[in-house]
Protein backbone atom coordinates (compact mmCIF):
# COMPACT_ATOMS: atom_id res chain seq x y z
CA UNK A 1 0.00 0.00 0.00
CA UNK A 2 1.29 3.18 -1.24
CA UNK A 3 0.32 7.17 -1.05
CA UNK A 4 0.20 6.50 -5.04
CA UNK A 5 -3.21 3.72 -4.10
CA UNK A 6 -4.44 7.00 -1.70
CA UNK A 7 -4.13 9.41 -4.14
CA UNK A 8 -5.95 7.00 -7.18
CA UNK A 9 -8.40 6.03 -4.18
CA UNK A 10 -9.20 9.74 -3.73
CA UNK A 11 -9.65 10.61 -7.64
CA UNK A 12 -12.19 7.37 -8.25
CA UNK A 13 -14.01 9.01 -4.76
CA UNK A 14 -14.08 12.67 -7.06
CA UNK A 15 -14.91 10.90 -9.98
CA UNK A 16 -17.81 8.77 -8.89
CA UNK A 17 -18.92 11.88 -6.80
CA UNK A 18 -19.10 13.95 -9.99
CA UNK A 19 -20.48 10.79 -12.60
CA UNK A 20 -23.94 12.34 -11.86
CA UNK A 21 -22.99 14.56 -15.29
CA UNK A 22 -24.14 17.55 -13.66
CA UNK A 23 -21.26 19.61 -14.11
CA UNK A 24 -21.81 18.98 -17.44
CA UNK A 25 -25.28 20.05 -17.81
CA UNK A 26 -24.32 23.32 -15.74
CA UNK A 27 -21.44 24.11 -17.86
CA UNK A 28 -23.81 22.98 -21.12
CA UNK A 29 -26.65 25.24 -19.31
CA UNK A 30 -24.63 28.07 -19.24
CA UNK A 31 -23.20 28.21 -22.55
CA UNK A 32 -26.76 27.25 -23.98
CA UNK A 33 -28.40 29.97 -21.93
CA UNK A 34 -25.52 32.79 -23.59
CA UNK A 35 -26.02 31.23 -27.12
CA UNK A 36 -29.64 32.03 -26.95
CA UNK A 37 -28.73 35.16 -25.24
CA UNK A 38 -26.90 36.47 -28.45
CA UNK A 39 -29.14 35.12 -30.90
CA UNK A 40 -32.51 36.48 -29.58
CA UNK A 41 -30.86 39.70 -27.74
CA UNK A 42 -32.99 39.42 -24.41
CA UNK A 43 -30.90 40.08 -21.21
CA UNK A 44 -33.07 38.08 -19.21
CA UNK A 45 -31.62 34.77 -20.66
CA UNK A 46 -28.26 36.14 -20.08
CA UNK A 47 -29.27 36.28 -15.75
CA UNK A 48 -31.23 32.89 -16.91
CA UNK A 49 -27.65 30.95 -18.00
CA UNK A 50 -26.26 31.51 -14.60
CA UNK A 51 -29.33 29.09 -13.68
CA UNK A 52 -27.60 26.38 -13.65
CA UNK A 53 -24.79 27.14 -11.19
CA UNK A 54 -27.82 28.06 -8.63
CA UNK A 55 -29.49 24.96 -8.85
CA UNK A 56 -26.05 22.97 -9.43
CA UNK A 57 -26.07 22.10 -5.17
CA UNK A 58 -29.89 21.53 -4.72
CA UNK A 59 -29.83 18.59 -7.45
CA UNK A 60 -26.70 17.06 -5.85
CA UNK A 61 -28.27 17.07 -2.89
CA UNK A 62 -31.29 15.71 -4.23
CA UNK A 63 -30.58 12.90 -6.72
CA UNK A 64 -26.94 12.45 -6.01
CA UNK A 65 -26.21 12.21 -2.13
CA UNK A 66 -29.19 9.68 -1.90
CA UNK A 67 -27.69 7.70 -4.15
CA UNK A 68 -24.00 7.62 -3.18
CA UNK A 69 -24.16 9.70 0.12
CA UNK A 70 -22.57 12.25 1.54
CA UNK A 71 -19.06 12.97 1.71
CA UNK A 72 -17.44 15.49 3.24
CA UNK A 73 -13.82 15.78 1.24
CA UNK A 74 -12.25 18.60 3.32
CA UNK A 75 -12.01 19.90 6.52
CA UNK A 76 -14.43 23.51 6.68
CA UNK A 77 -11.18 25.69 6.66
CA UNK A 78 -10.03 23.63 3.79
CA UNK A 79 -13.16 24.30 2.07
CA UNK A 80 -13.32 27.57 3.03
CA UNK A 81 -9.79 28.64 1.55
CA UNK A 82 -11.34 26.54 -1.99
CA UNK A 83 -14.47 28.92 -2.03
CA UNK A 84 -12.20 32.39 -1.50
CA UNK A 85 -9.67 30.64 -4.15
CA UNK A 86 -12.91 30.04 -6.50
CA UNK A 87 -14.44 33.39 -5.87
CA UNK A 88 -11.17 35.00 -6.42
CA UNK A 89 -10.78 32.73 -9.59
CA UNK A 90 -14.27 33.82 -10.43
CA UNK A 91 -13.52 37.90 -9.69
CA UNK A 92 -10.45 37.85 -12.03
CA UNK A 93 -12.41 36.84 -14.90
CA UNK A 94 -14.93 39.13 -14.48
CA UNK A 95 -12.04 41.64 -14.40
CA UNK A 96 -10.74 40.41 -17.39
CA UNK A 97 -13.91 40.45 -19.30
CA UNK A 98 -14.39 44.65 -17.75
CA UNK A 99 -11.08 45.03 -19.56
CA UNK A 100 -11.77 43.01 -22.35
CA UNK A 101 -14.90 44.89 -23.34
CA UNK A 102 -13.20 48.30 -22.46
CA UNK A 103 -10.07 47.60 -24.88
CA UNK A 104 -12.61 46.49 -27.38
CA UNK A 105 -14.85 49.84 -27.18
CA UNK A 106 -12.07 52.04 -26.83
CA UNK A 107 -10.63 53.89 -30.03
CA UNK A 108 -7.09 54.06 -31.58
CA UNK A 109 -5.71 50.52 -30.56
CA UNK A 110 -4.20 48.26 -32.58
CA UNK A 111 -5.18 45.55 -29.49
CA UNK A 112 -8.85 46.56 -29.83
CA UNK A 113 -8.99 45.50 -33.66
CA UNK A 114 -7.80 42.34 -33.27
CA UNK A 115 -9.73 41.54 -29.86
CA UNK A 116 -12.84 42.95 -32.21
CA UNK A 117 -11.93 40.71 -34.69
CA UNK A 118 -11.44 37.59 -32.18
CA UNK A 119 -13.73 38.39 -29.51
CA UNK A 120 -15.78 35.08 -29.02
CA UNK A 121 -12.17 33.44 -29.11
CA UNK A 122 -11.50 35.71 -26.19
CA UNK A 123 -14.53 34.52 -24.67
CA UNK A 124 -14.67 30.92 -24.88
CA UNK A 125 -10.40 31.34 -23.42
CA UNK A 126 -12.36 32.84 -20.46
CA UNK A 127 -15.23 30.53 -20.70
CA UNK A 128 -12.81 27.20 -20.43
CA UNK A 129 -10.06 28.87 -17.87
CA UNK A 130 -13.76 28.64 -15.61
CA UNK A 131 -13.69 25.17 -16.84
CA UNK A 132 -10.52 24.11 -16.25
CA UNK A 133 -10.84 25.79 -12.63
CA UNK A 134 -13.76 23.56 -12.24
CA UNK A 135 -11.15 20.71 -13.50
CA UNK A 136 -8.80 21.15 -11.19
CA UNK A 137 -11.39 20.96 -7.74
CA UNK A 138 -13.38 18.56 -9.10
CA UNK A 139 -9.81 16.00 -9.98
CA UNK A 140 -12.28 15.58 -13.42
CA UNK A 141 -10.30 15.30 -16.88
CA UNK A 142 -13.20 15.50 -18.49
CA UNK A 143 -14.02 18.94 -17.94
CA UNK A 144 -10.80 19.94 -19.16
CA UNK A 145 -11.71 18.30 -22.69
CA UNK A 146 -14.53 20.49 -22.84
CA UNK A 147 -12.43 23.54 -22.12
CA UNK A 148 -10.60 22.54 -25.47
CA UNK A 149 -13.86 21.66 -27.56
CA UNK A 150 -14.98 25.19 -26.51
CA UNK A 151 -11.71 27.06 -27.95
CA UNK A 152 -12.15 24.48 -30.75
CA UNK A 153 -15.81 24.89 -31.87
CA UNK A 154 -15.59 28.78 -31.54
CA UNK A 155 -12.28 28.97 -32.89
CA UNK A 156 -13.03 26.50 -35.43
CA UNK A 157 -16.92 27.67 -36.08
CA UNK A 158 -15.90 31.06 -37.71
CA UNK A 159 -13.93 29.56 -39.82
CA UNK A 160 -16.35 27.14 -41.27
CA UNK A 161 -18.81 29.97 -41.63
CA UNK A 162 -21.02 29.16 -38.46
CA UNK A 163 -22.65 32.15 -36.81
CA UNK A 164 -21.19 32.96 -33.40
CA UNK A 165 -24.83 32.30 -31.63
CA UNK A 166 -24.87 29.28 -33.44
CA UNK A 167 -21.47 27.80 -32.64
CA UNK A 168 -22.00 28.80 -28.62
CA UNK A 169 -25.41 27.08 -28.86
CA UNK A 170 -23.78 23.84 -30.67
CA UNK A 171 -21.20 23.73 -28.33
CA UNK A 172 -23.65 24.14 -25.09
CA UNK A 173 -25.81 21.69 -26.38
CA UNK A 174 -22.96 18.81 -26.59
CA UNK A 175 -21.85 19.71 -23.34
CA UNK A 176 -25.57 19.49 -21.94
CA UNK A 177 -26.43 16.20 -23.70
CA UNK A 178 -23.15 14.52 -22.49
CA UNK A 179 -23.76 15.76 -19.04
CA UNK A 180 -27.59 13.94 -19.34
CA UNK A 181 -26.03 10.94 -20.76
CA UNK A 182 -23.85 10.20 -17.66
CA UNK A 183 -26.88 11.37 -15.61
CA UNK A 184 -29.00 8.59 -17.09
CA UNK A 185 -26.01 6.09 -16.37
CA UNK A 186 -25.83 7.58 -13.04
CA UNK A 187 -29.79 6.92 -12.39
CA UNK A 188 -29.33 3.62 -13.46
CA UNK A 189 -25.59 2.84 -12.01
CA UNK A 190 -26.73 4.44 -8.56
CA UNK A 191 -30.75 3.05 -7.46
CA UNK A 192 -30.94 4.43 -4.31
CA UNK A 193 -31.24 2.34 -1.62
CA UNK A 194 -34.25 0.34 -0.39
CA UNK A 195 -33.37 1.32 3.51
CA UNK A 196 -32.10 4.65 4.54
CA UNK A 197 -29.38 5.56 6.99
CA UNK A 198 -28.28 2.67 9.27
CA UNK A 199 -27.20 3.42 12.64
CA UNK A 200 -24.09 2.27 13.71
CA UNK B 1 21.08 -15.07 3.17
CA UNK B 2 19.93 -13.17 6.02
CA UNK B 3 21.36 -13.82 9.08
CA UNK B 4 18.77 -15.96 11.58
CA UNK B 5 18.27 -12.64 14.25
CA UNK B 6 17.23 -10.17 11.15
CA UNK B 7 14.78 -12.97 10.24
CA UNK B 8 13.58 -13.03 13.36
CA UNK B 9 12.96 -9.27 13.45
CA UNK B 10 11.70 -9.24 10.47
CA UNK B 11 8.53 -12.16 11.20
CA UNK B 12 8.35 -10.53 14.29
CA UNK B 13 7.01 -7.40 12.29
CA UNK B 14 4.52 -9.63 10.51
CA UNK B 15 3.31 -11.03 13.96
CA UNK B 16 3.50 -7.54 15.22
CA UNK B 17 0.72 -6.05 12.39
CA UNK B 18 -2.37 -4.44 13.83
CA UNK B 19 -4.83 -6.61 13.86
CA UNK B 20 -7.74 -4.29 13.53
CA UNK B 21 -6.33 -2.44 10.71
CA UNK B 22 -5.15 -5.87 8.91
CA UNK B 23 -8.71 -7.02 7.65
CA UNK B 24 -9.50 -6.49 4.36
CA UNK B 25 -12.97 -5.37 5.51
CA UNK B 26 -11.74 -2.81 7.58
CA UNK B 27 -8.68 -1.78 5.90
CA UNK B 28 -10.81 -0.76 2.88
CA UNK B 29 -13.02 1.25 4.92
CA UNK B 30 -9.83 2.95 6.88
CA UNK B 31 -8.07 3.89 3.28
CA UNK B 32 -11.65 5.12 2.15
CA UNK B 33 -11.74 7.36 5.23
CA UNK B 34 -7.87 8.61 5.07
CA UNK B 35 -8.49 10.09 1.45
CA UNK B 36 -11.45 12.54 2.72
CA UNK B 37 -12.72 14.20 5.47
CA UNK B 38 -16.08 12.17 6.89
CA UNK B 39 -18.85 10.24 5.10
CA UNK B 40 -22.12 8.79 5.81
CA UNK B 41 -22.58 5.27 5.88
CA UNK B 42 -24.38 5.07 2.60
CA UNK B 43 -21.15 5.94 1.03
CA UNK B 44 -19.16 3.32 2.82
CA UNK B 45 -21.77 1.13 2.12
CA UNK B 46 -21.24 1.66 -1.60
CA UNK B 47 -17.71 2.10 -1.79
CA UNK B 48 -16.94 -0.54 -0.23
CA UNK B 49 -19.70 -3.42 -1.28
CA UNK B 50 -19.92 -5.04 1.91
CA UNK B 51 -23.74 -5.71 3.35
CA UNK B 52 -25.52 -3.55 5.86
CA UNK B 53 -24.66 -5.74 8.33
CA UNK B 54 -20.96 -6.51 7.78
CA UNK B 55 -20.09 -2.82 7.68
CA UNK B 56 -21.79 -2.14 10.85
CA UNK B 57 -20.16 -4.55 13.06
CA UNK B 58 -16.95 -3.65 10.90
CA UNK B 59 -17.52 -0.02 12.34
CA UNK B 60 -18.51 -0.68 15.83
CA UNK B 61 -15.00 -2.74 16.28
CA UNK B 62 -13.01 0.55 14.52
CA UNK B 63 -15.16 2.58 17.01
CA UNK B 64 -14.47 0.46 19.84
CA UNK B 65 -10.83 0.66 19.27
CA UNK B 66 -11.07 4.84 18.92
CA UNK B 67 -9.52 4.63 14.89
CA UNK B 68 -13.02 5.97 13.67
CA UNK B 69 -15.46 8.46 15.58
CA UNK B 70 -19.11 8.22 14.55
CA UNK B 71 -21.67 10.93 15.46
CA UNK B 72 -25.30 10.81 14.71
CA UNK B 73 -27.29 14.09 13.03
CA UNK B 74 -30.11 15.15 11.31
CA UNK B 75 -30.16 17.32 8.48
CA UNK B 76 -33.08 18.28 7.28
CA UNK B 77 -34.84 15.81 9.83
CA UNK B 78 -32.97 13.37 8.27
CA UNK B 79 -30.98 11.00 9.98
CA UNK B 80 -27.18 10.78 9.25
CA UNK B 81 -24.47 8.82 10.79
CA UNK B 82 -21.38 10.81 9.60
CA UNK B 83 -18.10 8.53 9.93
CA UNK B 84 -14.25 10.26 9.90
CA UNK B 85 -10.75 9.19 10.78
CA UNK B 86 -9.70 9.57 14.15
CA UNK B 87 -5.77 10.77 14.78
CA UNK B 88 -5.41 7.41 16.36
CA UNK B 89 -7.19 5.77 13.42
CA UNK B 90 -5.14 7.67 10.94
CA UNK B 91 -1.52 7.18 12.95
CA UNK B 92 -2.63 3.54 12.57
CA UNK B 93 -2.75 3.38 8.97
CA UNK B 94 0.05 5.54 8.61
CA UNK B 95 2.09 2.71 10.65
CA UNK B 96 0.81 -0.41 9.08
CA UNK B 97 1.94 1.38 5.37
CA UNK B 98 4.93 1.54 7.01
CA UNK B 99 4.88 -2.26 8.35
CA UNK B 100 3.80 -3.36 5.33
CA UNK B 101 6.32 -1.64 3.42
CA UNK B 102 8.94 -2.74 5.65
CA UNK B 103 7.97 -6.47 5.40
CA UNK B 104 7.66 -6.45 1.83
CA UNK B 105 11.23 -4.58 0.82
CA UNK B 106 13.03 -7.17 3.19
CA UNK B 107 11.18 -10.59 2.95
CA UNK B 108 9.23 -10.34 -0.57
CA UNK B 109 12.02 -8.93 -2.48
Amino acid sequence: MTNLLFKKLEKQIYLRYNSDGFIDMAAGGMLLGFGIFMAVGNAALLVLSWLPLLIYFPLKKAVTMPRIGYIQFHTPEKRARHLSLSLAAGLLLLALLFVLTQVVSSPGRNLRELMQANLMLFLALLFAAMMCTAAALTKNLRILAYAGLTVLITGGGSRIGLSEPASVILNGSLLFLAGLFFLIRFLRTYPIPENGEEHV
Amino acid sequence: MSDPASMYEDLNTIADLDRLVHSPARLMILAILSTIEASDFTFLLQQTGLTRGNLSTHLARLEEGGYITVKKEFVDRIPRTLIRLAPEGREAVETYRKDMKLIIDRLLT
